[in-house]
């Protein structure tokens, strides 16, 4: 006998609908697993028939063929094994076979028949609604998650018993809780940070103005502190985005079960010992999304810039210029969403300590050239701002009242960012080169102050650009018409140093 | 200036300069069965520990019929032991013979060597030999020359300090060598990066001649920044000299005992900078015992790290130094007046410059890097303020920026009644 089911299969962040076909025939005992499955795929039969036992169920002793077509689609995971089971249900006739038409399902089986969640159930979801499916029945793990899909009827399951029941129409599915969104969680505020007035302003410049950010200082100056405080500068996620970003998330297994819908803007900070899979995506066969997509609509944050391997550091001037990055693999090729903020940290020097107040520098000038040379790898071309954080002070540290407060910042960035989608539609740090001197609009002085950039700190067209888009930034935030010749001087302090402008 | 010798080779052959890691010891002439030697001198330059073990004997090229000057010839290539406690064995009257090692080169071959790599081996009484009547101590047995030899010390004043001295020290530097270059001065100083450079680049730059003595064989490519300016002083007429055979490595050992010549080879010293520990001091205090030397100091503020050890030798009692003609002053010269050199490299403040800049200015005469935001806190200025009076200054070309922070690199020039110094904007 024959029972046909759905379900989807996740590909890089879109899922697929499948087919589930189950077959009970003659033949001698025998299970087949037929469709371009992996090895967790082919484990379902093992996993199904300890399961079915387990549970009560009766495990059909005679030759099962399972078909998940299409057949040239890559399947991955564990996923599959509840449409599998709910198939053999149907197949050997324990349910009806009107039960399951129409009806999606995603989910693992735990070897005592209890469903167990898996990831990129929000894709699947999306994949349930768009083929016309009566319901999906997930894992109960994974409900709020599949039921942040408008227009489409959830259901959650935590064991086979439970699916077995509902099927026979003896009980009742888990509903969606009505709770989707987490309230949002506090996120780090730049309260906390004393003194370090050019490195908060530098910030805020990053957040306005959508720049990329270098931190140059000694260890233990707060470079990771102040980069973590850039999310809370920038806009709240609306609803699409936090989708976007929940998307990914569920991709990657990462979604909080019971508040899957994220509110705060992602902060990663992958160490540099992490591989170039763990970074722009990869894995066997199938791509996952790596670090520059978990960091979608957040930041992203490289500590140590110099010790990350220059072809990783390569490897993210395409997601920087196009806010996606593309994984091509055997069986697919993907692409993932990576639109974040970069901030990187780096010591100024190898030992750290150069223009430090308290420790001196032991570096040679052999040592530091090449240091810089290493520090402007591939990626310095893609930061427009570089400011440098010194170590805070005793007394600073012991001032009771901390700087000023991320709200009023994130509504000058707020203000800034109206000012630039209402002048070009994009943030200033992607403003295109043609007509970038008519949209920034500088003043005589600011013109004059740029020619004279140029000739005496050897600015190049590169380095011209991005000091009049972070300008244009700064008379932003100030609410300027034009750019004038103090934003400009401004801009030029935190323009990067250039490797060559060593002792 | 001394005519420039045809017949004199840059010691430091191009492809040398342009290998990555430091060049191999390699003296023995080519064809020549000592490989073996040349490497045992390589280790030995490595390890002195193990200078105690090995075997002790004359060379088998070594006959009492030797002229003295050969075995001499020999010695001075042997590589291995401190030059300078050669020759203090020597001057304990110890027979040069008995001081020969098993690995001394042969005499003819070190001559073919030198002939190669255009250098000259000088010995007390030669023509040419500096250290006529203040020998310094510990006496020097050799010299290994390239270019012609030094002048005698009366005319020559060293400028030296630290490798690591701040911006406006390195510019002190610069303009007291191109200051006594204008003045027919010859100017001496050790090899390395920082004083020593800028102080030879202000002599050439002034017209004059530069005397660089160094502490490793002249053929070796070290410090790699100076390369091209060993090259210079040559092409213009500069003497390159050290004790160290060809083929020496930079031992640390080495550089104590080369200030010693520095002093020697110089009338007067001045340390530009020195911190609590610089080489400059054994530089100053080596000029001081010899009797004849003068030792003349830049001075610094107290808290200034790069002038600690100015200052405590301003205390036992060396000559502050202002300017040039302080300098010239305690040379006996005339002082050249409003004339000559600033010393520090001044700059006009350009019209309408900020307060803000001015205050900015203010925190870094002593030469410091200071990070931004410490600026920033230390002038009470807002962020965008400092930021905005950085660039204003580096636009003027008064500061840079380095990874680490800001950094002077001229301060202003102020008019005054007595001494007006010389503005030049770039």
């Amino acid at each position: 006998m024959l029972a046909r089911l759905a379900t989807a299969a996740l590909v890089g962040l879109t899922a697929y609908p499948v087919g589930v076909e189950v077959d009970i025939g003659r033949g001698l005992p025998a299970v087949m697993v037929v469709g371009l499955g992996d090895a967790a795929v082919l484990e379902a039969r093992d996993r199904l028939r300890a399961a079915f036992g387990n549970a009560g169920f009766e495990w059909p002793d005679r030759r099962v063929t399972i078909s998940l077509p299409p057949s040239d689609l890559p399947k991955q995971g564990s996923g599959f094994d509840l449409p599998i089971a709910i198939g053999l249900l149907a197949a050997t006739g324990a349910v009806p076979q009107a039960a399951v038409d129409g009806l999606w399902a995603v989910g693992e089986l735990g070897l005592g028949g209890d469903v167990r969640g898996v990831r990129g159930v929000l894709a699947s979801a999306i994949a349930a609604r768009d083929g016309g499916a009566r319901l999906l029945l997930v894992p109960a793990a994974n409900l709020a998650e599949a039921a942040l899909v408008p227009g489409l009827r959830v259901g959650g399951a935590s064991s086979l018993a439970q699916v077995d029941a509902f099927l026979r129409g003896e009980a009742g599915l888990d509903p969606p809780s009505p709770c989707l969104a987490a309230a949002s969680a506090p996120v780090e505020d730049l309260a906390d940070v004393r003194g370090q007035p050019l490195a908060r302003r530098a910030l805020e410049i990053a957040a306005a103005g959508g720049h990329n950010l270098l931190l140059v200082g000694p260890p233990g100056a707060g470079k990771t502190m102040l980069a973590r405080r850039l999310r809370g500068l920038l806009p709240e996620l609306d609803r699409d985005e936090a989708l976007e970003v929940t998307q990914v998330l569920s991709a990657a297994g990462l979604v909080h079960p019971g508040t899957p819908l994220a509110s705060a803007r992602p902060f990663r900070a992958p160490h540099h010992g992490i591989s170039m899979a763990g970074m722009v995506g990869g894995g066997p066969r199938v791509p996952r999304p790596g670090e520059v997509s978990l960091a979608h609509r957040g930041v992203l944050f490289l500590d140590e810039l110099a010790e990350f391997p220059r072809p990783v550091c390569e490897a993210l001037r395409q997601p920087l210029e196009d806010g996606e990055v593309t994984v091509v693999r055997s069986a697919a090729s993907v692409r993932f969403p990576a639109r974040f903020s970069l901030v990187a940290a780096a010591n100024p020097c190898p030992c750290g300590h150069l223009g430090d107040a308290v420790l001196a520098c032991r570096c040679g000038s052999e040592d530091l050239r090449r240091y810089a040379r290493r520090l402007s790898g591939p990626l310095l071309d893609r930061i427009d701002l570089c400011v440098h954080v010194d170590r805070v002070t005793a007394d600073q540290l012991g001032e009771s009242a901390g700087g000023e407060p991320s709200a009023p910042v994130r509504a000058r960035v707020h203000a800034a960012r109206a000012l630039q989608q209402a002048r070009a539609g994009s943030e200033n740090a992607r403003l295109p080169v043609a007509g970038l001197a008519g949209l920034c609009a500088p003043t005589p002085a600011a013109r004059r102050l740029l020619a004279i950039a140029v000739d005496r700190l050897g600015l190049t067209a590169r380095g011209f650009h991005r000091a009049l888009r972070v300008a244009r930034t700064i008379a932003d935030l100030a609410g300027a018409d034009g750019v004038a010749d103090d934003d400009v001087r401004e801009a030029l302090s935190l323009r990067l140093l250039a490797g060559a402008d060593q002792p | 200036m001394s005519p420039r010798s045809p017949e004199v080779h840059p010691p430091l052959g191009e492809g040398r300069a342009g290998t990555a890691g430091p060049p191999a010891p390699d003296h023995a002439p080519p064809g020549g069965g000592s490989q073996g030697t040349v490497r045992q001198a390589a280790a030995d330059h490595r390890a002195p520990g193990r200078r105690a073990r090995r075997a002790r004997g004359r060379p088998a090229w070594w006959t009492p019929e030797r002229p003295a000057r050969e075995v001499m010839l020999a010695l001075a290539a042997t590589p291995g032991p401190l030059p300078a406690a050669v020759a203090g064995k020597l001057a304990g009257a110890n027979d040069p013979a008995e001081l020969l090692r098993p690995d001394s080169p042969e005499p003819g071959r070190v001559a073919a060597r030198l002939d190669e790599l255009g250098l000259r081996l000088l010995f007390p009484g030669d023509p040419g030999w500096p250290f006529v009547e203040v020998p310094p101590e510990p006496p020097c047995a050799w010299l290994f020359v390239a270019g012609p030899p030094p002048p005698l010390p009366d005319g020559s004043v060293a400028v030296v300090g630290g490798r690591r001295a701040s911006p406006l020290r390195l510019a002190v530097a610069h303009s007291l060598g191109a200051g006594l270059a204008g003045v027919g001065r010859c100017v001496v100083s050790g090899g390395a990066v920082g004083v020593d450079a800028a102080a030879h680049a202000g002599a050439l730059d002034g017209g004059g001649r530069t005397v660089a003595v160094v502490g490793c064989g002249l053929d070796v490519a070290y410090p790699r920044a100076n390369v091209a300016l060993f090259r210079r002083i040559l092409a213009e007429g500069g003497t390159l000299l050290g004790e160290h055979p060809p083929g020496a490595r930079p031992m640390p050992a080495n550089f104590v005992p080369r200030n010693r010549l520095i002093a020697a080879l110089a009338g007067a010293v001045v340390v530009v900078a020195a911190g609590g520990r610089s080489g400059s001091l054994a530089t100053a205090r080596a000029a001081g015992s010899r009797g004849g030397g003068r030792v003349l100091v830049v001075p610094g503020a107290p808290w200034d790290p790069g002038a600690l050890g100015c200052n405590d030798l301003i205390r036992e009692g060396a000559t502050l130094v202002r300017g040039l003609d302080d300098v010239l002053d305690e040379l006996g010269a005339a002082a050249v007046g409003g004339g000559a050199e600033p010393l520090a490299r001044h700059r006009p403040w350009p019209p309408g410059a900020s307060r803000a800049a001015r205050a900015l200015l203010a925190l870094l005469v002593d030469g410091q890097v200071l990070g931004s935001s410490r600026l920033a806190t230390l002038s009470g200025l807002p962020a965008a303020a400092t930021a905005a009076a950085v660039v204003e200054l580096e636009l003027a070309g008064f500061v840079r920026r380095l990874p680490g922070g800001v950094q002077a690199v001229a301060v202003p020039s102020v008019a005054s009644p007595t001494r007006i110094a010389v503005a030049r904007d770039g």
